[in-house]
């Protein structure tokens, strides 16, 4: 398990090395020079040396790369062109717990959705209730997410009237109407999870029923809802918890999407206006730091499985 | 390949007919409904978008006026949008960019990720974990941010879109067929081929190659339906194919503003973008299922 640790943790390492490096590379690559952009109308040759070097651009490629790392891990991210904030706190302190707090939310929804209809669909399996339900979960699997945020409004935000359609509110200002606020985009971002989380519950709890195991209990004369949920659905929770974990880092593609639909300010948002605006170290920093939550959620998740699977621990 | 012939009941001619793999495959697909309904259904579409500039009844970019925000009716059967553009003509075509960009954009990765993968793969050592690192930096993002990434340095347009995705996909073929190469490179008629001194290039496409292409098919029928959905995604987000052409995900975009009174801007080109992905994605697991049984999520 140290062992395991230890390689884990190296490898971390060096994926974030990796994709430090390709971040900088690209930004790099990108058209237009920075000086001339923060100057602006400060323009001379003067000031446009004096903050090449300030910068370090008149350093080796290394050099730069090096000093980018070393302010990165600072949190000195610069500040925004446009907005004349810092670049750290945009991303960190204003759009990162919209995420997060949609991502939790859609989570939640999923899963309350998800597992049930799952775990029904395998007791039921080849009856219509079966073939519904996973019509269905393949049906949002394949729904693109802006496509039904801007459906979810027309029919519960306009037509009806149920929900607001745009914006956030921090729960920290108001709990309901930042609920509220959540209903629809959650379901956005969740409906394409909850559909791909129903049929792996499906496929692994029919897996699962047909083990010798659960014949043995049933042998036994253990009552049939008892054999599903003492015996089955535990065992179907590992691949259950490693889907869920592994495609959590999908969620923020859906994300990036969702907040666009809802104007939600979150980090997709952002990373999109920051693009349209040619803002690249915005780009720059939003893209690492959703790069850095991926690799994170995929570490966790692969301790979490290692913990949940003693087989797997153990080997 | 005789073990999965046994697996297959329902082919008793088999004794008088020679079951080829590629038979074994098309009898593994066709007995999967839900395939088939996706391959039609990916058919129609194909084939109504190649045909679109003889079959649309009008010019996509063609703008009146007079004619905006019509609903659908026998002279615009879906309806017109906030310029007066024919919904169908632009849908029509708006599937054409669709398929262009998913098929070039997959197909670049293909050739891209294979050719890294089989050097990789072939040549190991140094080579091997250099290419492999690279892939696993390319992995480690999550596709739209990584496409996204791209296009900030590129900027828009239909090339760079299909530039962008198709370095997002190369990693994943890159991965898939290094991990087939590693597995048959031992195998007794590979070690032949080099002892006979065939060359390195030679023993890659002649004999590694063809007995990796299945998984790499897979990958290719897979990854068709994200590359689509990826696409008109960025299009909506305003980063991909720039206005006015009438791509799938410009199209809702530009229907949002007027989802009360014309509904069907965004409606329309949206449930075409759906229908092509579930037929893409239930063509896909089928291909998989036919192709590569044991990579069946659970």
């Amino acid at each position: 398990m140290l062992q395991y640790a230890v390689n884990r943790f190296l490898h971390t390492v060096v994926l974030l090395f990796l994709i430090s490096v390709f971040v900088f590379a690209l930004m790099k690559l990108a058209p237009g020079d920075p000086v001339t952009v923060m100057l602006g109308a400060d323009y001379n040759p003067e000031s446009y040396a004096k903050l090449r070097s300030e910068l370090g651009l008149d350093r080796s490629v290394v050099v730069q790369y090096l000093i980018w790392v070393w302010r990165f891990v600072q949190g000195n991210w610069g500040t925004s062109y446009i907005s004349g904030a810092p670049v750290a706190r945009l991303v960190l302190h204003d759009a990162l717990p919209v995420t997060v707090y949609l991502s939790f939310w859609s989570l939640v929804f999923a899963l309350v959705i998800a597992i049930p209809s799952g775990v029904v669909a395998a007791l039921r399996r080849n009856t219509w209730v079966d073939y519904a339900g996973m019509g269905l979960a393949i049906f949002f699997n394949s729904f693109p997410s802006f496509y039904l945020g801007i459906v979810l409004i027309w029919i519960f935000g306009v037509s009806l009237g149920w929900f607001p359609t745009m914006g956030y509110v921090s729960p920290g200002a108001d709990v309901g109407r930042s609920l509220l606020h959540m209903v629809l985009p959650a379901f956005t971002l969740g409906a394409w999870y909850a559909g791909l989380i129903a049929r792996i519950t499906r496929s692994s709890l029919v897996d699962v029923l047909n083990q010798p195991y659960i014949k043995v209990a049933r042998a036994k004369g253990v009552e049939g809802r008892a054999v599903v949920y003492k015996h089955a659905l535990r065992n179907v929770l590992i691949p259950v918890v490693t889907i869920v974990g592994l495609q959590l880092g999908g969620m923020l593609r859906g994300a990036v999407m969702t907040e666009t639909v809802f104007a939600l300010p979150g980090i997709g948002r952002l990373v999109t206006i920051a693009v349209l605006n040619r803002e690249y170290h915005l780009v720059q920093a939003t893209v690492m730091v959703i790069a850095i939550m991926f690799i994170l959620i995929n570490l966790m998740v692969d301790v979490l499985y290692r913990f949940l699977n003693p087989r797997v621990r153990e080997a | 390949m005789a073990r999965a012939a046994g697996a297959i009941a329902p082919v008793p001619a088999a004794a008088e007919r020679r079951v080829t793999p590629a038979r074994l495959m098309w009898l593994r697909f066709a007995a999967n409904r839900g395939a088939l309904a996706g391959a039609v259904v990916v058919g129609v579409f194909v084939v109504v978008s190649i045909l679109a500039p003889w079959i649309a009844p009008y010019d996509p970019l063609a703008q009146d006026y007079t004619a905006a925000f019509q609903g659908p009716s026998a002279a615009h059967w879906l309806g017109t949008d906030s310029f007066g553009r024919d919904m169908l003509s632009r849908i029509l075509y708006g599937a054409r960019i669709s398929f262009v960009v998913g098929f070039a954009s997959v197909g670049i990765a293909m050739v891209i990720g294979v050719i890294m993968g089989l050097v990789a793969g072939y040549y190991g050592g140094l080579v091997d974990a250099v290419l492999m690192r690279i892939v696993d930096g390319l992995l480690s993002f999550t596709p739209l941010v990584l496409a996204i990434a791209f296009i900030a340095v590129l900027g828009l347009g239909l090339q760079n879109v299909i530039l962008a995705l198709a370095a997002t996909f190369a990693g994943m073929f890159a991965r898939v067929t290094r991990g087939d190469v590693l597995n048959i490179k031992s195998e007794p008629y590979v070690e032949a081929a080099q002892l006979m001194g065939v060359r390195g290039t030679d023993v890659m496409l002649r004999h590694l190659l063809p007995n990796v292409l299945s998984p790499i098919i897979v990958q290719f029928g897979l990854n068709l339906a994200v590359a689509i959905l990826l696409e008109s995604g960025l299009s909506f987000l305003g980063l991909g194919v720039p206005p006015p052409e009438p791509d799938l995900g410009l199209m809702i975009a530009e229907g949002r503003g007027f989802i009360v009174m014309a509904p069907w801007i965004s409606g329309f080109p949206g449930l075409a973008l759906v229908v092509i992905i579930v037929g893409l994605n239930l063509f896909g697991d089928g291909l998989r299922d036919a192709l590569d049984p044991k990579a069946q999520i659970q």
